[in-house]
């Protein structure tokens, strides 16, 4: 059955207009369904080629010039206007549940509106996109928060809750999505309930890649206005003068735009400038002039001001970026455009707003690098420069399979047996699968067992060492603080399908005894995971009978087999299903409330990088650090990268000469690890052995590149699909050739993912007999 | 017929101690209050309480119940045992069901005849003690555990349930343990065997 999409935007009032394209995007993508849109009245729809049912409808301003501030009066008069309209509207066309209302470029008092309407329709279980395409009120940068207004930040907090009931009451599927990191983390925490994703930035077309002979810089595009650096822009160029004489300074000054006349002088003093070579363009560009525009240009301003600017997106830089791969970027210290482009992991100029000097050395110089093609690989980038009506339609379907595929079932009963370790967090650690275990049908009951011997109850002491000196003659690294909940399970086991000990070199012995003494006849099934690599495994079993009785012995990489096998644990019984990964790692940002603020510690490591590349280091444990400064070493001649090993408490022995090697080793924040991996051209893993890494999967979850030792974990892990070296000379060759490396990772990504992982160790692990 | 409930309300306990116990008994175990015995003690390596002339067991559960009773026989003759147990003042009457060791003390595991539900009173032949506190003694009672009737035990599992207390939930045992001494001495055994230690 086809679904009726029905667009509010009575901001469509005209052809040419960022609603036009939304709405053209809307009706491709939903061209197999019937497409409504109704719109601000005076659209003359004649005259707009739409396959879709056009409704003029909406005969009020709802776009006010403070629409981001409205006095109180003002606010509470625009609403109630509106939502009369809604509801005359909604006696035209009633809702049903295959109805998704779309809502884009909206303010706070547009979405109380509306939201006060729809609860008092009748009609439930439809689905609402909302595309909040502007700050509400506060921004959150690197799990930062900065509320630039809190009134307008109460306003969309109260408009959502009302979404809430709506979608508490009358079932409604809500689906709200925004166009930049900053605001998809700042709705998050008005939207809890939900998950707010990114989309798509609904520029008007996809990623371009030129390479335009000369030296051509675009300097200012789109409408002339003061809090877009037109002022700015002027006075630098003007400073250039002689400075850069092989370079071409493209100004594009839409003379068309409302109000244009006032910047007039400004274009006198450009055209009466000492810089040559400097073209204006005027008018307003149609869209293939302002295409041929992006594409002719091999390096592209943004001064906008940070005042105005410092957290409102821009269209300028969304084109600029889609046909910026392997051109030079240069925008204004603390603007929007700054930080996106710093999010993103993107190598670029940034000049103090104003300071025209600093420009002029910025671009004679060029000292930073070129936008990466191994950006363009990101699925944030290909989300932002991707199709707005496939994403919306793609959003709202993907919900109704997750309903289809989760029919109401009795749920099997699981216990999970896992260390504690303190420097886990739910963004590392092997327990991350627990969380999917419930959609998968397990009820999932997790016990976290604190590492060492002293927390377990015996009325005499002496027990807890008996215990420990007896045990360890089995498995050395057992832990007697898991006795305690060992001895429970031989109380409980029956309410239990499946007892999973997780950390099998610590937990289990007890269990796996009594069950050889035949305690545990009929029970669950026992699973235990073993995470050391072969070698250490040997030395930790002094006696292995116990191994045999586990159900299945789980194994993170196909290189651990080999030690069980000598242990004499039959192969059927030894199942590998590698360690997966936290969902936060493929997301452009880490969730607010998952790890700390790391804003500043992001932005001064992004200064220190000065938009060189950077191929990153990450960990201590079997990491080979003689290779690393031996390959770092080797390239001190190239000013273009930078090799930075991170890792808390790392000593290297560094001289004054390497100054290609940046060090952290005081611990950064998790979100700082996080973009690093995206800020990386590479990451260069030089190990000296291991089973599962973490950082493999890290580097794999942010799409970067591993340049690895040929280890076999290693390739499992990435199924191959990294770059191998067994000696340095292959590393130097490697890394040689930085510019040239094909970076696209071509494995599915998801496939380590806990969500992904958690049905595999069922299905292998769990419910295989 | 007496019930938990009625018993803890309204009997007159002689101090207290007794108050005391009883109350750990029912904290620790819930649904199962043992009356009738002294204080827990060591000999030979493993611990039993004595019983005295009666005994009573109150029950929550309110399911038909198996009682079976582990009594230390390796400083009282068998033939004893049964003789103080099996009287003609008993509604309740056992058979032998098992026997088995731990380290130097040993057991035999008796089985009631009929079930019980919520309550059960079992009167016991009693000596006085020689010297000490004087006490009335019955049996050396090392466990007793209350079973659903269609419960099945193997053998290791019985066994395990009576030496260690642990013993899955449909079940209530008396003593109830609170520590994990007596299973880590079981498994601390077994260890033994596995690494081949005499």
């Amino acid at each position: 059955m086809s679904r009726r999409w029905i667009v509010i935007d009575p901001g469509f009032e005209h052809q040419d207009s960022h609603h036009m394209v939304v709405n053209n995007q809307i009706v491709s993508a939903c061209s197999d369904d019937n497409v409504v849109i109704v719109s601000g009245k005076n659209l003359e729809h004649s005259t707009v080629d739409l396959n879709a049912e056009i409704i003029p409808f909406f005969d009020i301003n709802l776009y006010p010039v403070n629409y981001h501030n409205l006095p109180n009066a003002e606010y509470i008069e625009i609403r109630d206007n509106f939502s009369q309209k809604l509801l005359s509207l909604f006696n035209l066309i009633e809702l049903n549940q295959n109805d998704c209302l779309i809502i884009h470029t909206a303010f706070s008092y547009l979405y109380e509106a509306i939201a006060r309407v729809l609860l008092k329709l009748n009609a439930t279980s439809y689905s609402v996109f909302i595309s909040t395409m502007f700050s509400p009120g506060r921004v959150v940068e690197f799990g930062e928060c900065t509320t630039a207004s809190i009134r307008e930040f109460m306003r969309h907090k109260f408009a959502f809750s009302l979404f809430d009931k709506l979608k508490n009451e009358q079932g409604v599927n809500f689906f709200i999505d925004s166009p930049t990191q900053m605001y998809v983390d700042a709705y998050q925490m008005i939207w809890p309930n939900g998950e707010v994703r990114l989309h798509p930035s609904v520029c008007g077309g996809g990623i371009e890649v030129n390479k335009p002979s000369g030296n051509k810089v675009l300097a200012y595009l789109g409408g002339p206005k003061w809090d877009k650096g037109i002022e700015f822009t002027v006075d630098a160029i003007c400073e250039i003068g002689n400075s850069c004489p092989d370079t071409e300074f493209v100004f594009h000054y839409n003379d068309e735009f409302p109000g244009s006349d006032v910047y007039q002088p400004l274009i006198n003093k450009l055209e009466n400038s000492g810089t040559p070579n400097v073209s204006i363009i005027r008018g307003n560009l149609k869209k293939a002039q302002y295409e041929a525009l992006l594409a002719s240009a091999s390096c592209y301003l943004m001064l906008y001001d940070p005042e105005g600017y410092g957290h409102k997106t821009s269209g300028v830089l969304w084109d600029v970026l889609r046909h910026a791969q392997g051109k030079r970027v240069i925008v204004s210290a603390n603007t929007w455009h700054e930080k996106e482009l710093t999010l993103i992991g993107a190598t670029f100029g940034s000049v103090e707003y104003g300071n025209s000097q600093q420009l002029a050395t910025t671009l004679r110089e060029s000292t930073f690098e070129p936008l990466s093609p191994r950006l363009y690989h990101s699925s944030y980038l290909q989300t932002l420069l991707g199709d707005f009506g496939e994403h919306i339609k793609q959003r709202i379907s993907c919900q109704q399979e997750d309903a289809n595929t989760n029919p109401d079932h009795k749920l099997k009963k699981i216990l999970v047996v896992r260390t504690h370790y303190g420097h886990f967090t739910k963004l590392s650690g092997p327990g991350g699968f627990v969380e999917y275990l419930p959609e998968n049908g397990y009820e999932a009951t997790e016990v976290l067992v604190p590492l060492g011997h002293q927390d377990a109850k015996f009325a005499n002491d002496g027990k807890r060492w008996e215990v420990f000196e007896k045990f360890s003659k089995i498995l050395k690294s057992y832990q007697v603080n898991s006795f305690d909940i060992e001895s429970e399970i031989l109380k409980n086991f029956n309410q239990y399908d499946v007892i999973h000990f997780v950390d099998g070199e610590h937990a289990g012995l007890l269990v796996a005894m009594a069950k050889m003494k035949g305690l545990l006849n009929n029970g669950p099934k026992i699973v235990a995971t073993f995470h050391q690599p072969d070698d250490v495994m040997k030395e930790l079993v002094s006696e292995p009978s116990f191994l045999s009785a586990f159900d299945t012995i789980h194994l993170m990489s196909p290189c651990q087999k080999e030690a069980f096998l000598r242990l004499g644990v039959p192969e059927e019984k030894l199942v590998v299903v590698p360690h997966g990964v936290s969902a936060e790692h493929y997301k452009p940002s880490i969730a607010f409330d998952l790890a700390g603020p790391a804003k500043s510690e992001v932005e001064t490591i992004q200064r220190q990088l000065k938009g060189k590349k950077v191929c990153l280091t990450v960990g201590n444990w079997l990491r080979d650090y003689d290779m690393f400064l031996e390959v770092a070493r080797a390239f001190r001649e190239r000013e273009d990268v930078y090799f930075v090993a991170l890792s808390r408490g790392l000593e290297l022995e560094l001289s004054n000469e390497d100054k290609n090697i940046l060090l952290f080793n005081e611990g950064v924040e998790d979100r700082t690890l996080h973009w690093f991996y995206r800020r990386a051209e590479l990451m260069f893993l030089p190990l000296k052995g291991g089973a599962a890494n973490n950082a493999v999967l890290e580097a794999i979850a942010a799409n970067t590149l591993i340049v690895t030792s040929d280890l076999k974990s290693s390739r499992f892990y990435t199924k191959n699909n990294g770059l191998f070296y067994s000696e340095s000379s292959e590393v130097l060759s490697i890394l040689s050739n930085l510019d040239g490396i094909n970076n696209d990772i071509r494995i599915g990504r998801h496939r380590l993912s806990w969500k992904a992982i958690a049905k595999n160790m069922i299905d292998k692990l769990y419910e295989r007999y | 017929m007496p019930n938990l409930f009625e018993f803890t309300a309204n009997s007159h306990v002689t101090s207290m101690d007794v108050l005391e116990a009883q109350a750990l008994q029912v904290k620790d175990n819930k649904r199962l209050l043992v009356v009738g015995t002294y204080d827990r003690e060591v000999y030979c390596g493993d611990d039993f309480n004595w019983a005295g002339e009666k005994l009573e067991i109150f029950s929550e559960a309110n399911v038909d119940k198996d009682i079976y009773i582990s009594v230390r026989i390796d400083f009282l003759d068998e033939n004893t045992v049964l003789g103080r147990l099996n009287n003609s003042d008993n509604r309740f009457h056992f058979e032998k069901f098992d026997y088995f060791s731990f380290n130097q003390a040993q057991f035999i595991v008796l089985k009631s005849l009929s079930p019980c539900n919520t309550y059960a009173e079992i009167n016991l032949e009693a000596q006085p003690e020689n010297g000490g506190a004087n006490r009335s003694l019955s049996l050396p009672i090392s466990r007793i555990l209350l079973a659903p009737i269609h419960s099945k035990f193997d053998l290791s599992v019985l066994r395990f349930a009576l030496l260690t207390g642990t013993v899955d939930t449909t079940c209530d045992v008396y003593p109830y343990p609170n520590n994990s001494d007596k299973i880590a001495d079981y498994f601390n055994g077994f260890v033994k065997e596995l690494v081949n230690e005499s």
